[in-house]
């Protein structure tokens, strides 16, 4: 451009804005043109000029786009952080002055610190330890710029895990393609490492196990492939043994008939596998793998420790082999070491252990086949016979060795069909001929005997036996076949026909046997049906046997070894024998045996006759039988036998019975004599009788006699004793039957117990009214002296003493009369705590200091309904018994009181539970205890263990029907040496009343001045019962007899509110009293009075009207409440 | 008019001001509707490819060209009055 050009001729400030103005004009009036729907003008050039509007659009456009590229580019450089992070390798970013520019998250959690923490610092204060070494590798890479990638380090972690670390290693160029620092990737590969030895293991194993198949296949000794097999695996796997073991049938011993080993001893030999403790003996059994790591720390002593130690193993692998659900085989690998064994390992001793059995297993079945083979090979030329197919494409014959051997052929020869039966003579040709067409028209199978004449032209018989082989589809394709050379079988059989018939019916026994006489033995090879008559074997039982099976223990020997002698040297034997039949029964045989020879001279068979010489020993025998027969009855008779000496009393014979009536062994009787036996006191019976007997003035006796047992019991016995005579007039000894009659006589002694407390109960029922009534006098006299005293405080108290000791008697009498039945039991809802403490302080003066009382009583015990004295009288009767058991010891006496639940469990073995709650009364004593035999019998009457006079034998049976009568129940546990338990069973009473020491809690109500009628014959009561009732603000008017109440009531029936009468009366008793008052006026209420009351019932006392029966004593506290309750009830409303 | 007959198109834009995306917008909705299947449009930017506008005499943009069949007719504007381009284009029967 010129410098004229540059120049601007017009003034900018006024052609400009003008220019301007042009070009809004221009713009706007296109704008109309176009109605806005154009953005753009060109010029001649081609430039396009954005109009206004679009140019605001395009810079609006733009600011948009620019914001929004920068959106995502913070939104990418966010994500990439996180995958950066995200990525399971660490990642540094580093400069070439190992400057660290960037990290991800890994690196972070690696390093212990925050990415911001790392990020711009030097790697060196990051990695003190490694990061020098590392440079050194990252520099190589800058210098070069060849990226380095793969490099594997084995480095252990902070837990000192073994970790396999691959770290890659690439420079960073800039745009410009300088390096400009070094990415570096490590990555934790340890699972891939251990993926990858594992696999090579297994790998190794697998080849392991192909060298193994390879290595045994050639060896068929069983015993040879063990040997190579536990070599092998010791070998491979580095161990000190390896065995395989053969386990036993019985799955305990096994045997090792050859192990591996690497410096140590060799362990062949046989073992019980419960050596090796119940751990192993349990696992192997089952199937597991025991594996044993380290013997001292996974292993007691006891459990096989002892065992490995002892042959110097500290790690076991033992692996079982089950088969048929049983332990076969075991394959054991032992190290002297501790060893970790590996999965690995511990899977290919299993996979050894089964091949191992395998290839011995299929070893002997190939062997088994082999030898089958060969046997059959040489059996088919021992018998002549062969075998033959017959293809039908091309009907030509194939014929076995022994088949062409048969046809005098060359061995190989395999004619056509036609040619083959060009052998046969005309006959056969025709038979078989038909034979072979019927076989192969509808598969008929033939056996058929043919003739032939051989290659050289010798006439043989022979047996061809051929049956259709079939195709898949059906269609015979082969007929095939056995053929025997039976030429010398025939010859043979007809000539032994011939003997034989005449043997066969032959009266004497005939035996034809082999002439081997070395052992087993000549063998039987024909016996003729008299044989069979004789000796009850039949011939097929026989041949093949040799004659020792007729021989038994009474064969005598040297008859034998003569016959032996005699056959050897070919000499004819002559003897006697006792041989036995089939049914074991001997009998006495003579022999006759001669030797037979051969063509060539040699002996071959010997021929046997005999003939039955027992004939005469039939009687003996019957006797023998007759005499076991006896001896068993002897032997296991139910009753003792003895057979003694007459003179000297000296057992002869005795049975097992009378050994123990007796209480002595056999061998002990045989040095005693029978006196010996009887209880002294008895001897003189018993040789009254024996007198009488050896003079022949009587022929038996019968007595009952004591045996005095070796250990000092006592057993009674029914001896019957009687003579017998063997030869001569005097009987020479005595047979002796005794009957152990003990449980007999212990009945009896029950029996006359029984009688005796029945007596007793009577007794006391007859003197209980009586003593009552006294008692009573003393009782309600006290009680109103009381009333009379009561400023004298020691005076009061001595009747309180007085009414206590009453109250005891009164309880006294009524427990004699509880036992002996004659009184009813009177229970009442009450707490047994109060009872049980009540008799604990009345025992605690009779029982011995050494013994310590302790109680528990549950504050939770349900109330029960029962009768206090009773309680009482269980509690004496049991801590009594439990005092005795620990007597001259120092004991504890225990007395526990709780609410018990008893359960279904409890409920079905003791008779009288039911499900429910009880309260439990517990005795426990810690004294000697008891036997089964003693807790079987304790609650039976009379049955004691202490000594005669000191107890009654009743004490616990008195607690049993105690028991019984409160629906509840007595158990006992003891054991002998420690202590006893009683636990009593009370059923819970469900009632709200309260009540304390069997006595109702209630004040005595006052009366109203009620008139009452107060009856009895005894003076002093009838008192005692007035001021009673008087003091409780009644009036009372007294009757002295029964007669004279009635007239009152007769005289004023509406007068009388109550009457209050005594039962037991002269002339009129309470009861009949009651009745003819109830027709006279029926609403009249009537209260009884009685010293006890067993026959009275309540039904009859209702109808007559008696409302209450009061026991006697009567008390202040009873007769008040009786009184007012029943009037309160008979009160209109 | 044969009906296989091809439409080609060609669109002058400036970038993406908005008459010139309307435009593209109109034209492509129009060929949906009415030539579907037998049309060909080629956009050029008078920014990018000043000397093809230059070439063809663009003046203005968006203007249209309708290459195919001839003669070429140039249409100007957003083309937005569907009716009127319809008969530009010669298809008026399609507008009715």
């Amino acid at each position: 451009m010129s410098a004229e050009g540059a120049w601007i001729p017009i003034d900018p400030r006024e052609e400009i804005p003008a220019l301007i103005e042009t070009l809004l004009a221009a713009e706007r009036r296109l704008e109309e043109l176009t109605a806005g729907e154009v953005d753009t003008i060109a010029g001649r050039d081609g430039r396009a000029f954005l109009l206004g509007r679009g140019q605001e659009q395009m810079r609006s456009r733009a600011a948009a786009r620019q914001e929004e590229t920068a959106a995502i580019l913070l939104r990418q450089n966010a994500e990439l952080r996180a995958l950066f992070d995200l990525m399971p390798a660490m990642i540094w970013f580093k400069d070439t002055e190992n400057r660290i520019l960037r990290v991800n998250q890994r690196v972070a959690e690696a390093a212990g610190k925050a990415v911001e923490e790392i990020e711009g610092r030097p790697s060196l204060e990051i990695y003190p330890h490694d990061a020098a070494r590392s440079y050194a590798g990252d520099l190589a890479v800058i210098r070069s710029g060849i990226a380095e990638t793969g490099i594997i380090e084995k480095v252990k972690d902070e837990a000192g895990r073994l970790l396999w670390i691959q770290t890659d290693k690439v420079p960073v160029r800039d745009a410009s393609g300088k390096i400009t620092g070094i990415i570096v990737v490590a990555r934790d590969i340890s699972e891939r490492k251990l993926a990858e030895q594992a696999l090579q293991e297994s790998e190794e194993h697998f080849r392991f196990l192909n060298d193994m198949t390879e290595a045994t296949r050639s060896l068929f000794n069983p015993e040879e492939v063990m040997a190579v097999m536990a070599q092998m695996l010791g070998q491979h796997l580095c161990a000190s043994r390896c065995a395989y073991a053969d386990v036993e049938e019985d799955g305990e011993r096994f045997s090792i008939l050859y192990d591996y080993t690497d410096r140590c001893a060799s362990t062949v030999g046989s073992y019980r596998l419960s050596l090796f403790g119940p751990k192993a003996v349990d696992e192997l059994q089952r199937g597991q793998t025991l594996i044993v790591r380290d013997v001292d720390g996974e292993l007691a002593p006891g459990e096989g420790a002892d065992m490995f130690n002892a042959i110097g193993i500290k790690a076991i692998i033992t692996c079982p082999l089950i088969r048929e659900g049983g332990l076969r085989a075991l394959m054991a690998v032992h190290q002297t070491i501790p060893r970790d064994w590996k999965p690995a390992e511990v899977a290919l001793v299993q996979e050894v252990v089964g091949r191992c059995w395998s290839t011995i297993e299929r070893r002997a079945a190939e062997e088994k086949i082999l030898q089958n083979e060969r046997l059959l090979r040489i059996a088919g030329g021992m018998a002549r016979l062969g075998g033959w197919a017959l293809d039908v494409p091309g009907a030509r014959v194939t014929w076995s060795d022994e088949v062409c051997a048969i046809h005098e052929v060359p061995p190989g020869t395999s004619p056509l069909l036609v040619e083959a039966l060009g052998y046969y003579q005309p006959a056969s040709r025709e038979t078989l001929g038909k034979a072979f067409k019927t076989c192969l028209g509808d598969g008929t199978a033939f056996d058929l005997e043919l003739e032939l004449v051989t290659a050289t032209g010798r006439p043989v018989t022979v047996r061809s036996i051929g049956e259709a082989q079939r195709n898949t589809s059906g269609l015979i394709t082969r007929v095939h076949g056995a053929f025997q050379d039976i030429t010398e079988r025939k010859a043979t059989a007809e000539s032994l026909r011939l003997l034989s018939s005449a043997v066969e019916h032959s009266k004497e026994s005939i035996m034809i046997t082999e002439s081997a006489l070395e052992r087993p033995g000549p063998r039987i090879i024909f016996v003729n049906p008299a044989f069979t008559q004789m000796t009850g074997y039949s011939a097929d039982e026989v041949i093949g046997k040799t004659p020792r099976i007729l021989q038994g223990p009474l064969t005598d020997k040297s008859v034998l070894s003569r016959l032996r002698t005699c056959l050897a040297g070919g000499e004819l034997f002559q003897g006697t024998t006792i041989n036995y039949r089939k049914d074991g029964t001997a009998f006495d045989l003579d022999w006759q045996i001669a030797p037979m020879r051969g063509a060539q001279g040699k002996i071959t068979h010997f021929v046997a006759i005999q003939r039955d010489v027992t004939a005469r020993k039939t009687a003996e025998d019957a006797l023998r039988t007759s005499e076991k027969r006896f001896k068993t009855l002897f032997d296991h008779a139910a009753v003792g036998f003895a057979v003694t000496d007459v003179d000297s009393g000296r057992f002869l014979q005795v049975n097992q019975r009378f050994c123990e009536l007796a209480g002595r062994s056999s061998r002990e009787l045989q040095d005693l004599v029978a006196p010996d036996l009887i209880h002294p006191d008895d001897r003189r019976l018993r040789l009254e009788g024996l007198e009488q007997l050896k003079v022949g003035a009587s022929r038996e006796f019968t007595g009952e006699r004591r045996f005095l047992r070796k250990d000092g019991s006592i057993v009674w016995a029914n001896i019957t004793v009687s003579p017998m005579w063997a030869i001569g007039e005097r009987p020479d000894s005595f047979i002796t039957v005794a009957l152990d009659i003990s449980e007999k006589k212990r009945l009896e002694e029950q029996f006359r117990q029984a009688q005796k407390m029945e007596a007793i109960g009577t007794l006391a029922g007859g003197i209980a009214h009586d003593f009552n009534n006294v008692l009573a006098a003393i009782n309600g006299y006290t009680e109103l002296a009381k009333m009379e005293l009561k400023g004298n405080a020691t005076i009061v108290e001595y009747l309180d003493a007085v009414l206590h000791g009453t109250r005891r008697a009164t309880d006294l009498v009524r427990q004699i009369l509880a036992f002996s039945r004659q009184q009813e039991i009177e229970r009442l809802p009450i707490q047994l705590r109060a009872v049980v403490e009540e008799a604990l302080k009345l025992l605690r003066a009779t029982i011995p200091a050494t013994i310590a009382f302790e109680t528990e009583f549950a504050a939770d015990a349900p109330m029960v309904l029962a009768d206090a004295s009773q309680v009482h009288q269980m509690v004496m009767n049991l801590c009594t018994n439990a005092a005795h058991a620990m007597k001259d010891r120092p004991g504890r006496l225990m007395l526990k009181l709780e609410k018990f639940n008893v359960d279904l469990d409890l409920a079905a073995t003791r008779p009288g539970l039911r499900c429910g709650i009880y309260a439990r009364l517990s005795v426990s004593d810690t004294g000697s205890g008891m036997d089964q035999a003693t807790v079987n019998r304790i609650f039976d009457p009379f049955f004691t263990t202490k000594a005669p006079g000191e107890g009654t034998g009743l004490g616990l049976a008195v607690v049993h029907g105690i028991m019984q009568s409160h629906e509840g129940a007595v158990t006992v546990y003891s054991h002998l040496g420690e202590g006893t338990t009683f636990h009593l069973y009370f059923p819970e009473h469900m009632s709200i009343e309260s009540a304390v020491a069997g006595r109702p809690l209630t004040t005595v109500p006052w009366g109203l001045g009620e008139r009452i009628l107060y009856v009895d014959d005894e003076a002093p009561l009838v008192l005692i019962g007035k001021k009673i009732l008087e003091r409780l603000g009644y009036v009372v008017d007294t009757c002295a007899n029964a007669a004279e109440a009635l007239a009152l009531v007769r005289a004023h029936p509406a007068a009388f509110d109550l009457v209050v009468t005594d039962q037991t009366m002269p002339g009129m008793t309470g009861i009949a009293l009651a009745e003819k008052i109830h027709a006279l006026r029926p609403s009249l209420p009537v209260i009884l009075t009685t010293g006890y009351s067993a026959t009275l019932t309540l039904e009859r006392l209702q109808m007559v009207g008696i409302r209450k029966l009061l026991l006697k004593p009567l008390t202040y506290d009873a007769l008040g409440s009786a009184v007012s309750s029943v009037l309160l009830e008979s009160k209109p409303n | 008019m044969s009906r296989r007959v091809v439409f080609k198109f060609r669109l002058y834009v400036a970038g993406d001001t908005d008459n010139s995306t309307q435009a593209l917008a109109n034209l492509n909705a129009i060929c949906r509707s009415h030539l579907a299947g037998r049309h060909a449009i080629e956009v050029i930017d008078v920014f990018r490819d000043s000397q093809r506008a230059l070439e063809d005499g663009i003046f203005l943009t968006p203007m249209l060209l309708r290459l195919a069949p001839g003669p070429v007719r140039k249409i100007v504007g957003t083309l937005s009055d569907t009716v009127t381009v319809l008969r530009s284009l010669g298809l008026e029967s399609l507008a009715v």
